[in-house]
């Protein structure tokens, strides 16, 4: 099946002050950015996190509407937290719903801890995507390789996304050969024939996928790879990508001082 | 033109036991067009990597340039002998085109200037420049074709001595097999030694200047394109005539020996049978 799939790297040779950045640089700042927006507790801690992450985005230049796509991954989880979270808490009733049994009750406090979850994970989202769209994917991966990220999980990286849609669509023709001769999947995934029939088309699918592994590996090694990524890109680290890392890490420092109620700003704000 | 890869008495089995090849010994000269046919699992591809250091010989010796290929040369060698694999979905990997031809040369060690030369050349040589920022995973972008010419160039980028192709011609279609051919014509202008593995007799008669049967991983034969019509080593090696040889063959009133095997030489050997001279002339073509 013909399929459009993904290009890694469509907007990673933009310019723009993070396209710029050293990737190791850029990564260890952002992983220490990741941890930080994480731990923060407070609407107002996370509320400031998203206004810097989203700050970074704009500055990125990264066309908008591609990133709001690219998180509506994280929608349909936002609407069942705030859909379920505040019932499953105690706190302040917002409303009640009555059961006859058992009377359910939308909490403020759950209210307030999805939202925070939901913070979490916007601000964790735009971090890797920012990452991850300013660049290049073997720039990506030979940055972790500088960073001593073992090399087989690099690998595993690079082949599981550059096989990945070579495998599926493997699984879409060995299905419709299936098709082609009547195969019909039962409803119910327990039906002997149904479970046999798929049973065997993922065992094929192991064993062509293990093939091809080794095929692709001996025209690596054709090509004179010898177990190293190697990039063209020269990896320098330049006194503005330590400027930028640091202001970066400033950045969450002082979410996780706002997050705290450090300085006493809350009270100053009262 | 010394002996640029030789083959002697080579022996190899697989994991499992499966004997691959059978006492092999062979030898291509710099600068010919060897083509290397057979049946399925005849041991053509197994063979083939054995040349450019993939399988290493079990029993036997194979050498490049007057080397032995061992597991301290082999990777040194690999840059004398490049390999084009039989699908181009197993060997273009990276994010884009330009990348993926880039590969080898950053193996080899060479310098960013150099390496860019290097990839604008190959690209330039098999007309894929424009698509140099194209990601080969990505169906709409690259068509099959395509993809198997990045391939070509990913190993002319490394400027080997010898190309190695298995089933070049396999899943393309007639327009995507002429430019092919002409790829390899180039290829070959520049002073390339080309090998080719394949099933496809026509093509091996109409490109080869030498060529090499397979069955059974022994070889049946070894010699010009006359062996593709020798009725008794054909039958033997499960090919057939060249269709145009066919042609000739089963029209008994055509005596033309020996049987053309290109469409050129049946072009010309209908012409000298044509009984107007001035007709014959007006036919005959020139190779």
């Amino acid at each position: 099946m013909e399929q459009a799939h993904i290009h890694l790297d469509e907007f990673a040779r933009l310019k723009s002050l993070f396209h710029q950045f050293d990737p190791r640089v850029k990564i260890v700042c952002c992983l220490i950015l990741l941890v930080i927006v994480v731990s923060l507790r407070t609407l107002a801690g996370l509320l400031f996190a998203l206004l810097f992450t989203s700050l970074m985005i704009f500055g990125s230049h990264l066309p908008l509407g591609r990133i709001l796509k690219r998180l509506g991954f994280v929608v349909p989880m936002l609407v069942a937290l705030c859909l379920f979270l505040p019932f499953a808490r105690p706190g302040t009733p917002v409303f009640k719903v009555p059961l006859g049994l058992f009377t359910l009750t939308y909490s403020w406090d759950g209210l307030q801890a999805s939202a925070i979850f939901f913070l979490r994970l916007l601000c964790g989202a735009l971090i890797v995507i920012l990452v991850t769209f300013t660049t290049p994917f073997h720039v990506l991966l030979r940055s972790l390789a500088d960073l001593q990220v073992p090399l087989i999980f690099i690998q595993l990286i690079q082949f599981t996304l550059r096989y990945f849609f070579v495998l599926y669509d493997e699984v879409i023709r060995m299905f419709r050969a299936r098709r082609a001769r009547n195969f019909k999947p039962a409803r119910n995934f327990w039906c002997g024939r149904t479970f046999s029939t798929l049973g065997g088309l993922l065992g094929l699918l192991f064993i062509r996928s293990y093939e091809r592994g080794e095929r692709v590996y001996h025209a690596m090694l054709a090509r004179g790879f010898q177990g190293e990524i190697r990039v063209l890109e020269q990896f320098q680290v330049y006194p503005r990508d330590l400027l930028l890392g640091m202001s970066l890490i400033v950045l969450g420092v002082l979410s996780l001082i706002i997050d705290r109620g450090g300085w006493g700003w809350a009270h100053f704000l009262r | 033109m010394g002996a640029l890869l030789e083959v002697e008495d080579l022996y190899f089995r697989y994991h499992d036991g499966t004997p691959a090849l059978n006492g092999i010994s062979l030898s291509i000269d710099r600068g010919e067009k060897v083509a290397i046919l057979g049946p399925n699992g005849a041991g053509k591809s197994t063979l083939l990597l054995h040349f450019n250091g993939i399988y290493l010989a079990q029993q036997g010796k194979v050498r490049v340039a007057g080397e032995e290929i061992t597991r301290d040369n082999e990777t040194r060698l690999r840059e004398k002998v490049g390999m084009v694999f039989q699908d181009p979905d197993d060997q273009v990997f990276s994010p884009t085109v330009w990348d993926d031809v880039a590969f080898g040369p950053l193996n080899q060690g060479l310098d960013r200037k150099e390496i860019e030369e290097r990839v604008f050349q190959a690209l330039q040589a098999v007309d894929m420049w424009d698509l140099r920022s194209r990601a080969p995973h990505h169906l709409s972008h690259l068509s099959y074709g395509q993809k198997k010419r990045v391939a070509i160039a990913g190993v002319i980028a490394m400027n080997p001595e010898v190309i190695v192709l298995d089933e070049p011609t396999a899943f393309l279609d007639p327009a995507g097999q002429e430019s092919l051919m002409e790829i390899l014509a180039e290829l070959y202008q520049r002073g390339k030694t080309i090998i080719i593995a394949t099933h496809d007799v026509d093509m091996a008669a109409e490109w080869a200047d030498k060529v090499i049967i397979l069955k059974g991983g022994k070889i049946l034969a070894q010699g010009d394109t006359m062996l593709l019509v020798q009725d008794t080593l054909v039958k033997d090696a499960g090919l057939r005539f060249p269709v145009v040889s066919q042609v000739f063959q089963r029209i008994p009133s055509l005596v033309v020996r020996p049987l053309p095997r290109t469409v050129d030489e049946a072009a010309n050997a209908i012409a000298t049978l044509l009984p107007d001279r001035k007709e014959k002339d007006n036919h005959r073509i020139v190779s």
